[in-house]
């Protein structure tokens, strides 16, 4: 049994430093193309956020390829913590995400330009989406 | 929270997945347990005290 948790204990903590390293990969990018789209306008929002998205995909389906391999062995797919979880991040990213909408709303009055309403709605969309993703990290790591 | 549940695991010579797969939970949420890292609820706290064959008060302690 010790060798199995030891081994066991190796491999978590080769996937923390992946998914660490992966996490930070995906804020610096994501965070450089939305600087860069801000400050140069060259790049378009919907082009952030196709990469927004794109980042999230890959994520989701990591974390879904896991957790079925995790089922395949006969634990359930979810259980009553990754439900906390998931309604601890939901709730979070909701309450922040009314304060971010506000703010962009004052910011659209003259430093953001949004194209029209529908690339607006869009970007509050992933802006949420991308909070959710990030509560959803922070208390999956602490302690609920 | 401090929790007893690491020590009665390796005396029933039980692996964290195992206890997992027993109780019906996730490994992770076993590895949170262990460290006092998650507040269970009642059934999970009577059911993993079920398989270790011991009482609630004695897998879990409480910092006043």
């Amino acid at each position: 049994m010790k060798a199995k948790e030891i081994d066991r204990k190796r491999r978590d903590k080769a996937n923390k430093i992946k998914s660490i390293f992966l996490m930070l990969l995906a804020v610096t990018v994501a965070g450089t193309l939305f600087l860069y789209a801000l400050t140069t306008g060259k790049l378009g929002y919907s082009a952030v956020l196709i990469v927004l998205a794109a980042l999230l995909i890959i994520f989701f389906g990591l974390f879904a390829l896991r957790r079925y391999k995790d089922a395949e062995k006969g634990m359930p797919f979810e259980d009553e913590r990754s439900r906390r979880v998931m309604e601890k991040a939901a709730a979070k990213s909701f309450f922040v995400s009314l304060y971010l909408l506000l703010a962009i709303g004052w910011l659209s009055e003259g430093t953001i330009i949004f194209r029209d309403v529908s690339q607006a709605s869009s970007a509050a969309i992933g802006i949420m989406a991308v909070l959710f993703f990030a509560f959803w990290v922070y208390y999956n790591r602490k302690e609920i | 929270m401090k929790t007893r549940i690491k020590e009665l695991r390796a005396r029933h010579n039980l692996t964290q997945e195992e206890l997992a797969k027993k109780v019906g939970v996730r490994r992770e949420t076993i590895v949170f347990l262990e460290k006092g890292k998650y507040n269970p609820s009642l059934k999970l706290a009577h059911d993993v005290a079920k398989v270790l064959k011991t009482s609630i008060d004695e897998l879990f302690i409480f910092d006043k």
